[in-house]
């Protein structure tokens, strides 16, 4: 078997596993919901973009700030696997067609995504710049350029570590390109971001002749990479967890010492895995700093509910791995502990995150008024009840 | 009285790989479980451990099943486990501490416990760091560490010295034959036939799911009629002749 046909198996294999949970996902009632949001902040968006006057300055920095955002995530689908820095080591040079074939595949991926971001930020910037048909096309191609610059520049650092700085250079590159479309001039961003892909393109496919793989990078980021593709599937149905890298931060070591912590050790274990994970602990932060920030800065009540309220169901969503974590630990069922104390440990640990960020919310509510903040908060606690003591036990049954 | 195995058949899916299994452990009594790669040991073990179900036959420990008392039966084994289990997320102090409590025993004792043996493996400077700062050796030194904090009177171990360093494994023995003086049953997996020799008082030799011996060092030597061997010539002669390579 050459490399090529394993990899072209993995893919299979890749693909029916992922299409066997989009199975789940599209019949889960999650994505009407997630549709109606959709249209209703397209709707918003519409009526905002009418609002907005020539030359206008902070849309354009709203706008800049999610884009750099949009260009550092995603990564190069390489499906490699742990096994593979030992068997696959003395093939590295039939892996570089491989490697060569997933940096398109993944670059034409994105490109499309990009397309579409592109497009949507084509009112908002021809309300504020008057743009012509052809910056339009332009504005788009510059999008995509950027996203496959990124795309490359990782694939490089998957050669060799020192080649961080091509990301780093991407970053400082693709920022300024961004600004210089957005605030100065569209064709002269459009030049900067096409001369980076020649660049890039010239180093990738030319330069770098090396066949030489970090292997211990390229396994590292494809788990970074599906683990971020499971939480969102996690969303709709369970999916296997991995455990992310995990960080000491020995100044929060405080939050252990309360009774709380030390009363079972299912809490003491899971505490320290929120903390210490980031894939729990940053996304927790993320989502509870994103949901605050529109709740301040939205004065309707009723905007200000159905936000708090999707992002406390974000938030406990992303918290549902943690169970898995206990369920899948071979240590904790030769425990002598029940079943019962597990799962109320869990229960207990997943409320009082959620009213952690309940009450910040609550807090960031105030701003539109004591009665709407009250409202709010009486609100969120019959959900995060509701979705802790009758959601939780229903979906932790429902398995793939 | 303290662990029987009672006509045990058991695997996984709905073929055996054990089939009608019966031993007994008493109180301080040391077992040496003698087999090659895929006889049945780790099997064996996982259902002793109630990690797996038997499809026939009970196992007991102190006249009551895993199914009976399943906390009380628990919290009597301390297991060695063949692949180091540790939790990324904790440092070796929170090992310690979450297993006392646990067991029951707290974090304070475990903690209290645990300090003799942490110098003796000489973890003690490491308090602090991840599994995945350990080697191999370390994370087994864990694993034994927070079997023996836990004062069970069942230590189940399988496969103990791989991994470990030769003064990790001298300690070892001596922890061994000190719990066993003190009353505990022990039962060790092992492919190092001459430390089993030493310190075991029987021996079960499984091979292909099956008892195949079972008895003190003298009592093997009576049945395979070979005066003065050794557990290692008897054993790779038994292979040999018995054809369990096949």
């Amino acid at each position: 078997m050459t490399t090529d046909h394993l990899f072209k198996r993995r893919r299979q294999v890749y693909y029916k596993k992922l299409g066997k949970y989009l199975k789940y996902v599209l019949n889960d009632h999650f994505v009407l919901a997630l549709l109606l949001l959709f249209g209703a902040l397209g709707f918003t968006y519409s009526e905002y973009v009418e609002t907005v006057n020539l030359g206008a300055v902070l849309p354009r920095l709203v706008l800049l700030v999610i884009l750099i955002g949009v260009l550092t995530i995603g990564r190069v689908r390489t499906l490699i696997e742990p096994a593979d820095s030992v068997f696959l080591l003395p093939l590295e040079e039939e892996l570089e067609a491989v490697m060569k074939g997933n940096l398109v595949f993944s670059v034409s991926f994105f490109s499309i995504f990009m397309m579409l971001v592109g497009f949507m930020s084509l009112p908002l910037l021809t309300v504020t710049l008057a743009i012509t048909q052809a910056e339009a096309v332009m504005w788009v191609v510059t999008l995509v350029c950027w996203k496959a610059s990124q795309l490359m520049s990782l694939y490089n650092e998957g050669k060799q570590k020192d080649y961080v700085v091509l990301r780093q250079s991407f970053i400082f590159l693709a920022s300024m390109g961004l600004i210089i479309s957005l605030f100065l001039s569209i064709v002269v961003g459009f030049v900067l971001s096409v001369a980076t892909v020649l660049g890039l393109i010239w180093f990738s496919f030319y330069y770098e002749k090396t066949t030489r793989w970090d292997f211990e990078y390229l396994i590292e980021s494809e788990s970074k990479r599906v683990n971020s593709l499971y939480r969102l599937l996690n969303l709709f149905v369970e999916t296997p967890y991995h455990s992310n890298k995990v960080r000491r931060f020995k100044w929060l070591d405080g939050l252990f010492s309360s009774r709380f912590t030390d009363a079972s050790p299912t809490i003491f274990y899971l505490a320290r895995v929120f903390i210490r994970n980031t894939s729990f602990s940053g996304l927790y932060l993320r989502l509870t700093v994103i949901g605050g920030i529109v709740i301040v800065f939205t004065d309707s009540l009723i905007i200000n509910l159905l936000i708090s309220i999707l992002f406390l169901y974000l938030i406990g969503f992303q918290l549902l791995p943690l169970n898995q974590m206990i369920q899948q630990s071979i240590t904790f069922r030769l425990y002598p502990l029940s079943n019962k104390l597990r799962e109320r440990a869990i229960q207990q640990l997943l409320l009082y995150l959620l009213l952690a960020a309940g009450l910040v919310f609550f807090l960031l509510a105030l701003n539109s008024g004591v009665v709407e903040a009250t409202v709010l908060v009486l609100i969120n606690l019959v959900f995060i009840l509701g979705f802790i003591y009758v959601y939780v036990p229903k979906r932790l049954r429902k398995k793939a | 009285m303290s662990l029987t195995v009672n006509n045990v058949t058991g695997g996984y899916s709905r073929i055996p790989v054990l089939k009608d299994i019966s031993f007994t452990i008493n109180d301080g009594e040391l077992i040496g479980l003698i087999g090659l790669n895929g006889a049945g040991k780790s099997t064996t073990i996982r259902h002793i451990m109630g990690l797996m179900e038997p499809f026939a036959g009970e196992i007991k420990l102190d006249g009551k099943s895993l199914n009976e008392a399943p906390e009380e039966y628990r919290r009597k084994i301390g297991f060695i486990p063949e692949t180091p289990l540790l939790y990324d997320e904790l440092t070796l102090r929170e090992h310690i501490e979450i297993t006392g409590m646990a067991f029951g025993v707290g974090k304070d004792e475990a903690m209290k416990r645990a300090e003799p043996l942490l110098s003796m493996f000489r973890l003690d400077g490491r308090l602090e760091w991840f599994p995945s700062d350990f080697s191999k050796g370390m994370k087994q030194k864990v694993m034994i560490v927070c079997a023996f904090i836990i004062d069970p009177s069942l230590y189940i171990i399988d496969e103990p010295f791989l991994g470990l360093d030769p003064l990790a494994i001298r300690d070892l023995i001596n922890l061994i034959v000190e719990k066993k003086t003190q009353g505990a049953s022990i039962l060790m997996s092992t492919h190092v036939l001459a430390n089993a020799e030493r310190i075991c008082d029987r021996f079960i030799i499984i091979d292909q799911g099956i008892i195949y011996a079972q008895g003190t060092l003298e009592e093997l030597r009576l049945h395979f009629n070979s005066p003065g061997a050794s557990l290692d010539d008897m054993y790779t002669r038994l292979a040999d002749r018995e054809g369990f390579t096949q």
